[in-house]
C-alpha cells in the first residue's frame, strides 16, 4: 500500500497525535502499519493515565523501536526528570538522538552523564566514541574506543572503530595492529576492511592496501553490535513488517531458513493478502525442498500482484528444474514486460534459451546482458561457451579475454588454455 | 529470431511536443556577515548576495512526475549549465527538467521538459522553442563544450533514459545530434564533463552512471512507511568515457582506456591533473562506493589511483554517499584540492593535496561539522569577497525520510538550508547565514551582471531555481581570464591561469564541469584585493608548455590566446 503525495496532508490533520516533551511535538501517524500505530497510541493512553518515568520512557522506546527518534529522545528526556535512577533513560536519549539533526554533539553530553553514574559501562563508553567519532572529534573518541576496549576487549566495533581513530590521527603502523584484529575478529566487516586499505596506502603498502580494498569490495555493512539496553527496552516493543522482510530476506540469504519462516509467518499473521510475503515464503519453500508448496505460494503471490516480478522468476526458476520450459519462458517473458532491463530476467531468459537449444537465441540474449553487465566475469565465461558451441572460436577466446581480464580467477582462464591447445 | 520478446531489444524513445511551466517562487535576501571562530571574532568586511529571480524574470518549474510511489531517480535532479550560447558575450542560463515517469524516464507527449533561457541584459527570457534545446528526457545532469571545434558551445544531456547531445549553430539554435554523433546511452547517467583527454584537439566526453534502477523495488521506513530507497538496493554501474573522433562521432573507449574495470555509482565528477603528471586524470565521487581517481598512463589509458593518493575514501577509513565535487585550490597554496559533498550524518570532505598524496582535513577546515546535519548535493567555489580566497557555496536538500510535517507541500519536509562558507585564509572556513533553501540540487556559476564577481544559479527539485547576485560592496580588484587555444579557437578546458599576489600563487582551473549535474562558466576569475600590479598571468595549457601574458590592467576580462604569450 502506498500513500500518494495528493491525499497525504488530508490523512494527517486526521491522525495527528500530541506526543511527548515540554512543547509536545505532533507525531505523524499517516502511512503506519496499524499495529505500530496502535502501540503509539496505547502507550501515549498509558502516560496519560500515569505520567512518570516508566511511562514517559516507554512511549520513548515504542517510539524509538520505529524510527521516529526525535519524539523518542523527548520522551527519555522526560524520564529523565523524574527518575531515581535515570542511566538506561540517559543512555536511551543519547541513542535516539545520536543520529539527528541536533548531531553527535547532544549524544555525547548525555553519554558522558550516563557514564557519570556508571563509570564501567563498556556499552556506555563504546556508544560515547561512536558519537565523538561522528562528530569528528577523532582525539577523544581514540581514547573513548581505547577504555572500551579496556572494558571488553571482545567488542569488535570497538576495535575497528580504534582503528578508524588511529588513521584519522595519522598513527598509521598502529591503526593497522588495531584494523587487523577488529578484521580477524569479524572477516566479513567492509568498513574494516576499507579503513585497512587506507592504513596501508598511507603507509606506502601499496600491494597490501589493494588487497584489503578488494575485501572491503566483497565485505558487507554488519548489523548493530549486542547491546541489552536496547534489547531490553526497544526490540521488545515489536517489529513493522517492513522490518521482518528485511530480517527474512537477510536471513534467507544467509541460509537460515528458520529465522526467515519466523519472520515471514509473522508478517502473514498480519498481511495474509500480501504478495511479497506469499513470495518469500514460496522462496523459503523452495529452499526447503517444498516444491510444489513453493509454486502454489508464488501462484497466490502473483494472483494478488500479477505483475510480480520476482515472484514471476522464482515459479519460471522451479518450473524450468522441472523441465518444463516453455512455461518457463512465458513467465520469464511476463517478468520481462514489466522490468525490460533487469539483468537477472535477461539471463534467466538466456539460460532457458540455452537450455531449450535455441543457441542462437541464448547468444543474443547474453549480447545484451553483456551490455547491461559489462563488468561480470560470470556472463561473459557462459557467453563464452555458447560461442564455443556455435563454433564461432574467435569470438569464444575474445570473450573468455575479457572474463579473464575482469576476474583473473575466472574458469575461462581454463577453456582459454583449453582452446589454445 | 524465433521467439524474441520485443523487450530485449533496446526501442528508441519518441520526443514530445508541449510544455507546462508554473510560476516561479522569488525571494530577496540581503545578508551581511560576522563570523566568530574559536571564539575569535573573525571580520572579513562586508559581503551579500540577494535572490534576484524575479527581477531577472526567470519563470521556471522542475517537475519530478512524483506518483507518491517513493521512485529513486525524482529525489535526485536536476541540473543547470550557465553558457554563452549565442556568444554575445553574456551567460545563457539552461535547467533540467524531470517528465512523467520517474521510474523509467519514459517521454510522454506534454510533460515537462528542460528550459533554456537567453541573458538579455539582465533578464532571462524563456527561449526554449527557439533554441530547440527542450530536451524532455528524465533530466539529470548537463555538460557543455564545443565539439565540432566551430567555436560555439554544444550541449550534452544526461538522462534518465537515452542521453542527448545538441549541437550550436553559432547563434544559440541546436540540433540534436545525438544518433549521428553515436552518444544516446540509455539507462541511468548522472553528470558529464568534456575533457580532451588524448590532447587531439577535440573534447571527448566522460559521464557517470549511477545505478541500474527498477522501479518495482520498494523501501519503506522503520514504521512501515513508503520512502525512498537507499542506492546500495542497486547494482552500481561503470562509467563512460567516449573519444571524441573529429569527424561529429564518439567512439566508446570505456573497455579500452581501463574506465570501465571499476564500477560505482557515480554522481559527481571533474576533470583535472591530480598527480601533477601533466595529464588530466578524473575523479568521481560515487554514491556510497569507493571514490574513483582515474589517473591517466603515458599510453592514455586510465588507473584507479583513489586508494593510493587518499581520495577513495574520508579519513577513517569509510566510503561515504558521494554526491558532487570540485576540484579547486581551497587552502591557497597553488595545488588543488577535492571537496565532494554528502549525505547528512556524514561531514562534506575536504581533501587538502599534501605532497604527492591528498589527506582529508575536513575537521581542521570547519568544514564538517556545519555539514553533519544537512544532505549536499551541488557545490562551487567562488570569490565571494574578492579577496583572493576561494569560498564555497552548498546546495543542500534531503533524500529520504522527512516526515515531519507542517508545512503546505509534501516536498517541504525534504527542504534544507544551503550553506556558504567564507575562507578565512588560514585554511578554515567560517559558515555565514544564507536565508535560502528548498531542494537544491545543481548550482552554476558565472558573472551574470557584469561587475566582476560571481553570481550562480541553484537548481531545485519540484521547485524553482534561484538566480543569487553578488551584490557585496566590492572595494577589491578583480581580473578574469579566458584562455583560448588559438587553433581551434575554443576555451582550453584543462588549463591553469596562475596569477602571483603577495608572492602567492593563485592557480585557478578553466573547465566548466564539476559540482552535481552542472556546467559553470569556463573563466578564471581573480579576487585581487586591494593589488592592481600583479605581474605576468601564466597559463599552464593542457599539455602542460607554460605561457606568461602581460596584462594591460586589472577589473577587466581578459581573453588570452595560445601562441601569443612568452614562454618563460
Amino acid at each position: 500500500m502506498s500513500v500518494t503525495r495528493g491525499t497525504f496532508a488530508t490523512i494527517l490533520l486526521g491522525v495527528a497525535l500530541h506526543g511527548c516533551g515540554s512543547t509536545a511535538p505532533t507525531i505523524d501517524l499517516t502511512g503506519m502499519e496499524p499495529p505500530v500505530r496502535q502501540l503509539i497510541e496505547s502507550r501515549t493512553a498509558a502516560l496519560n493515565k500515569a505520567p512518570a518515568a516508566e511511562t514517559w520512557g516507554a512511549l520513548g522506546d515504542a517510539l524509538l523501536a520505529h524510527g521516529l527518534e526525535t519524539e523518542a529522545a523527548d520522551c527519555y528526556a522526560r524520564a529523565v526528570e523524574s527518575a531515581s535512577d535515570p542511566f538506561e533513560w540517559l543512555y536511551l536519549q543519547a541513542l535516539a538522538i545520536s543520529g539527528g539533526a541536533s548531531g553527535p554533539d547532544r549524544a555525547i553530553d548525555l553519554f558522558v552523564r550516563a557514564l557519570d553514574l556508571r563509570p564501567d559501562d563498556g556499552l556506555a563508553q563504546l556508544r560515547l566514541a561512536l558519537s565523538q567519532q561522528g562528530s569528528g572529534r577523532h582525539e577523544d573518541a581514540e581514547r573513548s574506543f581505547e577504555r572500551a576496549l579496556k572494558l571488553d576487549p571482545g567488542l569488535q566495533r570497538a576495535r575497528r572503530g580504534w582503528g578508524q581513530e588511529l588513521l584519522a590521527l595519522g598513527r598509521y603502523e598502529a591503526a593497522i595492529e588495531a584494523l587487523d584484529r577488529a578484521v580477524a575478529l569479524e572477516p566479513r566487516d567492509a568498513a574494516g576492511w576499507s579503513a585497512l586499505a587506507q592504513a596501508f596506502a598511507a603507509s606506502g603498502r601499496d600491494d597490501q592496501a589493494l588487497v584489503a580494498a578488494r575485501r572491503a569490495r566483497t565485505g558487507r555493512e554488519l548489523p548493530g553490535f549486542s547491546d541489552p539496553i536496547w534489547l531490553a527496552h526497544v526490540l521488545q516493543n515489536g517489529v513493522s513488517a517492513s522490518r521482518r522482510f528485511e530480517r527474512a530476506q537477510r536471513a534467507l540469504g544467509a541460509g537460515d531458513i528458520v529465522e526467515a519462516r519466523i519472520q515471514v509467518e509473522a508478517i502473514l499473521d498480519q498481511r495474509a493478502e500480501d504478495a511479497d510475503a506469499h513470495y518469500l515464503m514460496g522462496s523459503i519453500e523452495s529452499r526447503s525442498g517444498n516444491g510444489a508448496e513453493a509454486e502454489r505460494r508464488f501462484e497466490r503471490a502473483l494472483e494478488l500482484n500479477p505483475v510480480h516480478v520476482r515472484g514471476l522468476l522464482a515459479w519460471a526458476a522451479l518450473a524450468g528444474n522441472a523441465g518444463r520450459l516453455e512455461e518457463a519462458r512465458v513467465l520469464i517473458e511476463r517478468a520481462g514486460a514489466v522490468t525490460p532491463r533487469d539483468p537477472s530476467i535477461v539471463l534467466a531468459l538466456a539460460e532457458n534459451l540455452r537450455r531449450s537449444g535455441d543457441l542462437e537465441g541464448a547468444v543474443e540474449a547474453y549480447e545484451r546482458l553483456v551490455e547491461l553487465e559489462p563488468e561480470s566475469a560470470r556472463i561473459r565465461m557462459n557467453l563464452g561457451l555458447i560461442y564455443e558451441q556455435t563454433g564461432r572460436l574467435a569470438a569464444a577466446i575474445e570473450t573468455y579475454a575479457r572474463a579473464v581480464d575482469l576476474d583473473p580467477a575466472s574458469p575461462a582462464a581454463g577453456r582459454l588454455e583449453s582452446l589454445d591447445r | 529470431m524465433k521467439n524474441w520478446p520485443a523487450w530485449v531489444s533496446n526501442s528508441p524513445q519518441t520526443e514530445p511536443g508541449l510544455i507546462v511551466r508554473t510560476t516561479a517562487l522569488t525571494l530577496a535576501v540581503g545578508a551581511a556577515f560576522f563570523c566568530a571562530c574559536d571564539d575569535r571574532p573573525v571580520s572579513k568586511g562586508r559581503a551579500s548576495w540577494s535572490d534576484r529571480t524575479t527581477e531577472w524574470g526567470l519563470r521556471f518549474r522542475h517537475e519530478t512526475g512524483a506518483r507518491g510511489r517513493f521512485d529513486l531517480p525524482e529525489i535526485m535532479g536536476g541540473g543547470v549549465a550557465l553558457f554563452d550560447a549565442d556568444a554575445d558575450g553574456d551567460a545563457d542560463l539552461y535547467l533540467t527538467n524531470g517528465n512523467r515517469d520517474p521510474a523509467t524516464g519514459a517521454i510522454a507527449p506534454g510533460g515537462p521538459r528542460n528550459g533554456f533561457f537567453r541573458n538579455e541584459g539582465g533578464r532571462f527570457v524563456d527561449t526554449t522553442d527557439e533554441s530547440m534545446l527542450g530536451d524532455s528526457g528524465y533530466g539529470m545532469g548537463v555538460a557543455v563544450g564545443d565539439t565540432d571545434n566551430d567555436g560555439d558551445l554544444d550541449v550534452y544531456v544526461a538522462n534518465l533514459g537515452a542521453d542527448r547531445l545538441y549541437t550550436n549553430d553559432g547563434r544559440g539554435v541546436f540540433t540534436e545530434a545525438t544518433a549521428t554523433a553515436g552518444l544516446g546511452l540509455g539507462g541511468w547517467s548522472s553528470s558529464a564533463v568534456f575533457l580532451d583527454y588524448d590532447g587531439d584537439g577535440w573534447l571527448d566526453l566522460f559521464v557517470t552512471r549511477y545505478v541500474t534502477y527498477f522501479a518495482e523495488k520498494r523501501c519503506t521506513d522503520a514504521a512501515g512507511r513508503d520512502d525512498y530507497c537507499g542506492p546500495s538496493v542497486f547494482a552500481p554501474q561503470a562509467d563512460r568515457l567516449y573519444r571524441n573522433r573529429g569527424d561529429g562521432t564518439f567512439e566508446d573507449v570505456s573497455e579500452s582506456s581501463g574506465i570501465s574495470r571499476s564500477i560505482g555509482r557515480g554522481l559527481g565528477v571533474v576533470a583535472f591533473d591530480a598527480n601533477g603528471d601533466r595529464r588530466i586524470d578524473l575523479y568521481v565521487a560515487n554514491d556510497g562506493d569507493a571514490n574513483h581517481l582515474w589517473t591517466q598512463q603515458p599510453d592514455g589509458r586510465f588507473v584507479d589511483e583513489a586508494l593510493l593518493l587518499g581520495v577513495a575514501y574520508n579519513q577513517a577509513g569509510e566510503t561515504e554517499a558521494g554526491m558532487g565535487v570540485l576540484a579547486e585550490d581551497l587552502d591557497g597554496d597553488g595545488t588543488y584540492d577535492l571537496f565532494v559533498t554528502h549525505l547528512s550524518e556524514e561531514s562534506n570532505t575536504l581533501y587538502r593535496r599534501a605532497g604527492a598524496t591528498f589527506r582529508d582535513l575536513s575537521g581542521a577546515s570547519g568544514l564538517a561539522a556545519e555539514s553533519l546535519p544537512y544532505t549536499g548535493f551541488g557545490s562551487a567555489a567562488i570569490d565571494l569577497d574578492l579577496d583572493g580566497a576561494l569560498d564555497l557555496i552548498v546546495a543542500n536538500g534531503r533524500v529520504s525520510g522527512g516526515f515531519e510535517t507542517g508545512g503546505a507541500s509534501p516536498w517541504d519536509r525534504f527542504a534544507e538550508s544551503n550553506q556558504v562558507f567564507l575562507n578565512l585564509g588560514d585554511g578554515r572556513f567560517a559558515e555565514l547565514p544564507w536565508e535560502s533553501g528548498g531542494i537544491s540540487r545543481g548550482i552554476a556559476v558565472a558573472d551574470l551582471d557584469g561587475d566582476g564577481d560571481d553570481d550562480w544559479v541553484v537548481a531545485n527539485l519540484e521547485g524553482s531555481p534561484e538566480v543569487w547576485i553578488n551584490d557585496s560592496e566590492q572595494r577589491s580588484h578583480w581580473l578574469a581570464v579566458r584562455a583560448l587555444l588559438a587553433q581551434p579557437r575554443r576555451d582550453a578546458l584543462g588549463a591553469t591561469a596562475v596569477v602571483v599576489l603577495d608572492g602567492q600563487r593563485l592557480v585557478r582551473r578553466i573547465d566548466r564541469g564539476g559540482g552535481y549535474l552542472s556546467s559553470r562558466e569556463a573563466l578564471a576569475r581573480f579576487g585581487l584585493g586591494s593589488r592592481t600590479d600583479i605581474g605576468p598571468v601564466k597559463i599552464v595549457w593542457p599539455d602542460g608548455v607554460e605561457e606568461d601574458f602581460a596584462i594591460p590592467g586589472v577589473d577587466r576580462v581578459v581573453e588570452l590566446t595560445r601562441g601569443e604569450g612568452t614562454r618563460p
